[in-house]
């Protein structure tokens, strides 16, 4: 332990000059991890941290990424968010919390398409933001419960870090993205839950409701659900299907969005322009973090600092409940700095041995590191959902961090359910698979 | 003291990875210690494809590679995935043998030194279907990964399928493909029952890794400790033989454990795979120089 | 909006969208006292202004390559061809984002946490933003440097993509070391803005897409 605190005192202090001083976030990990390199790494910085660099920039997983964003950037720009909100609100607009449900409900939609949390988050955030802004919503709940359910994407199948686990836990990944679905749906019932009753106890912030139709009419307007619906059920269909990857699904996406605004005659060169323009500028930065992110990994990595902690961790012999709650603890902190799958990564090696001896279940784990992982996705400073809202609202990364707050509450207190009832995760995949 | 730094890229509890540990060992004895090695397996620091890379730029000096992954820069890197080349770890060897000077004088070339090869076990199918002659395999998706497995697949009926490894389980799940082509110990590693109810043994390829190690360091050290490594390498290529004959037939007990109908190819199968290895050791030759053919045939002269 | 404002500059429904600080620069730049000096500085920025563009449009396109590329490896397989295009769509992924990175950059596309600069304004917040360019340009500086080297290395070693397609990998890599090379031009560019006293283009652009 003692080996590494001058470099773990050294990261944070770094990261908080570089960060708190207003270095754009890419480029600041970039820094912090060149100093990580030159100080405290037996290892020349320029070669690894350019093939670092490259390797996590040419990743297949991420192209989805750019795709997701282009398509929410041409639906939005079509008008065909805006339809989708208009079908929904007579249904659920008079419900407490009303359209912000679409905001829960909605990511846990494209969770189901997706692998990865920010591409969740960015894509419902691209069509709901303006619509929930033009009803006069509530910013900091609208925010704080996308950054929230914009992790669905890690947790509800596909999902990309369930396959780095399994692949090097030796675990089932079919199981894990099975497990992961009971979860997934207790997770959607907590956030839409704590909506609902923050929309009752804050009657004055609530936003606008819509009037109340009869119900002949909310079928009517439902009408204007059925394109969206229909390119949501052609990508998740093209998946289940067997006809495409979930990667490969982000380009029907693309093309269904495509035909979709050339039909209701929105698509003109210059919106074709605009959304492809826009969606370069959202995934360049987004990606450009996430490399600089993997280099900042790997100085850490080399600095040996999760494989010390978590050894740490392992010479406390702790009880199972303990253990987990020690390595809540660590995953959160690790999570401030680092990118989730390295998280995984670079303590499995310690971390996975000491799970195991202590008898705690792989699968059961493996879902539990996921969420855990979602958490690191809304904590700051580096947390990818809050760079993503930052960028797409104009809050600050404190603000939008404060305003996440009580989901992040709530990704712990599923833990802890998950911890008390451990059946919640296991009994479905033990029931598909004997 | 010298310390270095290894990349790998499997997990701890693959046989590769418990031949380089063992080969740490070997080489921390023989030098009494002044050489200790530091392994971040895994690929946790450097990925497999980049660790060759790595290690040739002096980033680490010491890594795992798979030559399959260079098939692309010299047909030599692919023959050992030539159908009945090699069928079974003897074949394997003499293959190794006869293509060493080869992989010497290339590495030699590229400042880096080959210390040790480490056989995959035997491949076969993973289908959810019996498999007898072949016949079942018409119009079936096979995933592949390289041309050679393509031309394999594609010559037996199946429609071949490219995808990367990590969608693998779900597009088994989806019915994206309905077969996959590899060992025994990558079938468990993707926990291949939950998807696929027959393994059948064929033993046609023994794919190789490697452990190499950047020159320059190796000369930094006085020559007795370089011997000592080099000798510690020698020790681990009969390792890693006989670790991974055991870790493919507990592979395969494990797929049985698990429910999995194990077979051995049917003789009309090998036949039919030792006719396209035929065929494509016949392109392979098309592909590969004079001095590369040579390779090959001093090899089939010492399987007689 | 972000893209109606570009939308609004360039005119007309044919027009392509344009960088503000190009289109709007004589009127900010072009004073009574344009010296040969200033006009020297002037036809650097519209030079480089012109180069963020072109390699956003370029970005751009790599990102639709991989739409294309992706659909084309969809069909394929529905008609029996084992296409593979994954490496290049990664390729492309990588070209986009690196040449984009000025082009968002001058956008303010880049976020950033600034909590301290926020609290100052006048002299001290400009020192803040000297110190981000300051910083920005040596750490890209170097980063671009590194992979040029990496680039060339890679060229000298003749290394090829493992997958199907054998592209050799020096290509996709020269974009990314293009890329980072024309985000430490940016940032030059901007600081000697902020030097010259006027309010850096990627305050003025704030690139907030869902306003
Ligand atoms: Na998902
Ligand atoms: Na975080």
């Amino acid at each position: 332990m003692d080996s590494v605190t001058i470099p773990v005192v050294a990261l944070l202090l770094s990261l908080l000059v570089f960060l708190g001083s207003g270095v754009w976030i890419a480029l600041s990990l970039l820094a912090v991890s060149v100093v990580m390199f030159f100080f405290f790494t037996p290892v020349d910085a320029g070669p690894i941290l350019a093939s670092t660099m490259w390797d996590a920039s040419w990743n297949w997983a991420l192209t989805a990424l750019p795709l997701f964003i282009w398509m929410g950037e041409i639906l939005m720009r079509s008008g065909l968010s805006a339809n989708l909100f208009r079908g929904l609100s007579p249904w659920v607009g008079r419900l407490p919390g009303g359209l912000l449900h679409v905001n829960v409900v909605g990511c846990g939609v494209m969770a189901a398409v997706s692998g990865s949390s920010a591409v969740t988050c960015a894509t419902v955030g691209r069509m709901t933001v303006p619509e929930l802004r033009k009803r006069n919503y509530d910013t900091r709940m609208m925010v704080g419960s996308l950054a929230g359910a914009g992790t669905f994407g890690l947790l509800i199948p596909p999902s990309i870090i369930m396959i780095v686990y399994g692949v090097i836990a030796q675990q089932s990944v079919a199981r894990l993205f099975v497990a992961g679905i009971v979860p997934g749906l207790v997770l959607i019932l907590l956030f839409s839950g704590y909506i609902a009753l923050w929309s009752i106890l804050n009657p004055e912030r609530r936003g606008e409701s819509p009037e109340r139709v009869p119900f002949m009419q909310k079928l009517k307007a439902s009408r204007d659900l059925i394109p969206v619906v229909l390119l949501i059920l052609a990508i998740i269909g093209s998946i289940y299907r067997g006809l495409a990857t979930p990667t490969e699904a982000a380009s029907i996406g693309i093309l269904g969005a495509f035909l979709l605004s050339v039909l209701n005659g929105t698509m003109s060169r210059r919106m074709f322009m605009d959304s492809l323009l826009a969606a370069t500028r959202i995934s360049c930065m987004i990606s450009f973090i996430i490399a600089c992110a993997a280099c900042l990994s790997i100085a850490v990595g080399f600095a040996d600092i999760p494989r010390v902690v978590a050894s740490w961790v392992a010479s406390l012999e702790l009880s199972p409940m303990m253990l987990i709650a020690v390595l809540t603890l660590f995953f959160l902190i690790l999570g401030c700095f680092l990118e989730g799958i390295s998280i995984l990564v670079l303590s499995s090696s310690v971390v996975l041995p000491m799970v195991d001896a202590a008898g705690i279940d792989l699968i059961w784990f493996g879902i539990f590191a996921v969420i855990v992982i979602e958490c690191a996705q809304i904590t700051p400073p580096v947390g990818f959902n809050l760079i993503v809202l930052k960028s797409m609202t104009g809050r600050g990364i404190g603000q939008v961090a404060r305003d996440t707050l009580p989901f992040l509450f709530i990704l712990l207190a599923a833990i802890a359910l998950f911890a008390l009832f451990p059946g919640l995760v296991t009994f479905l995949p033990n029931l598909m698979y004997q | 003291e010298t310390k270095w730094v290894m990349a790998s890229g499997y997990p701890e509890d693959s046989f590769f990875t418990q031949t380089i540990r063992q080969f740490i060992e070997d080489v921390e004895t023989a030098t009494d210690g002044e050489v200790q090695i530091d392994l971040r397996a895994n690929g946790e620091l450097i990925k497999l494809d980049a660790i060759r890379r790595a290690v040739q730029s002096g980033q680490v000096q010491l890594g795992e590679i798979r030559f399959g992954v260079y098939g692309n820069e010299n047909p030599m890197y692919t023959l050992d995935s030539v159908p009945n080349v090699a069928n079974d770890y003897d074949e394997a060897r003499l293959l190794m043998e006869a293509q060493k000077p080869w992989f010497d004088k290339t590495f030699a070339d590229a400042g880096m030194r080959i210390l040790s090869y480490m056989p995959w076990p035997g491949q076969g199918f993973y289908t959810s279907f019996e498999v007898t002659d072949g016949s079942e395999f018409k119009d079936v998706k096979l995933r592949i990964y390289s041309p050679a497995t393509q031309r394999m697949g594609e010559l037996l009926g199946f429609q071949a399928t490219i995808l990367p490894f990590a969608e693998v389980p779900q597009a088994f799940s989806t019915g994206l493909i309905e077969a996959l082509f590899t060992s025994a110990q990558t079938g468990v590693d993707i926990q291949a029952w939950d998807y696929a109810s027959h393994f059948t043994y064929t033993g046609s390829m023994h794919n190789k890794n490697a452990i190499i190690i950047n020159e320059r360091a190796l000369s930094r050290l006085d020559p007795k400790m370089q011997e000592a490594v080099i000798a510690a390498g020698e020790k681990a290529t009969e390792t890693a033989w006989k670790l991974s004959q055991e870790a493919g037939e507990a592979r395969l007990k494990e797929l049985q454990e698990n429910g999995m109908t194990t077979s051995d190819a049917s003789p009309e199968l090998q036949a039919e795979l030792a006719e396209i290895g035929e065929q494509m050791t016949a392109e392979w030759k098309e592909s590969a120089s004079p001095e590369e053919v040579e390779v090959l045939d001093s090899y089939l002269t010492s399987r007689e | 909006m972000e893209g109606k404002r570009f939308a609004g500059r360039g005119g007309g429904a044919g027009q392509l969208p344009d960088l503000q600080g190009v289109t709007s620069f004589p009127g900010r730049l072009i004073g009574p006292a344009a010296s040969p000096a200033r006009l020297e500085v002037l036809m650097f920025r519209a030079m480089a202004h012109k180069l963020y563009l072109f390699c956003g449009y370029a970005a751009g396109a790599f990102l639709a390559a991989i739409a294309v590329a992706t659909l084309w490896q969809i069909v394929a397989r529905q008609m029996g061809q084992a296409v593979e295009t994954t490496e290049l769509s990664g390729f492309c992924l990588a070209a986009s984002t690196f040449l984009a990175l000025a082009y968002t950059f001058v956008n303010g596309g880049h976020v950033r946490v600034g909590v301290v600069p926020q609290l100052f304004s006048g002299r001290i917040s400009r020192g803040f933003e000297l110190w981000c360019c300051a910083v920005g340009i040596l750490i890209t500086g170097y980063a671009a440097y590194q992979m040029t080297l990496f680039t060339l290395e890679t060229y000298r070693f003749g290394e090829l993509s493992p997958g199907m397609m054998a592209i050799p990998l020096w290509i996709p890599q020269s974009a990314v070391a293009f890329g980072l090379a024309v985000m430490c031009i940016g940032i030059i560019e901007q600081a000697g803005l902020i030097l010259s006293g006027r309010t850096a283009d990627y305050e003025t652009n704030i690139d907030s897409t869902a306003e």
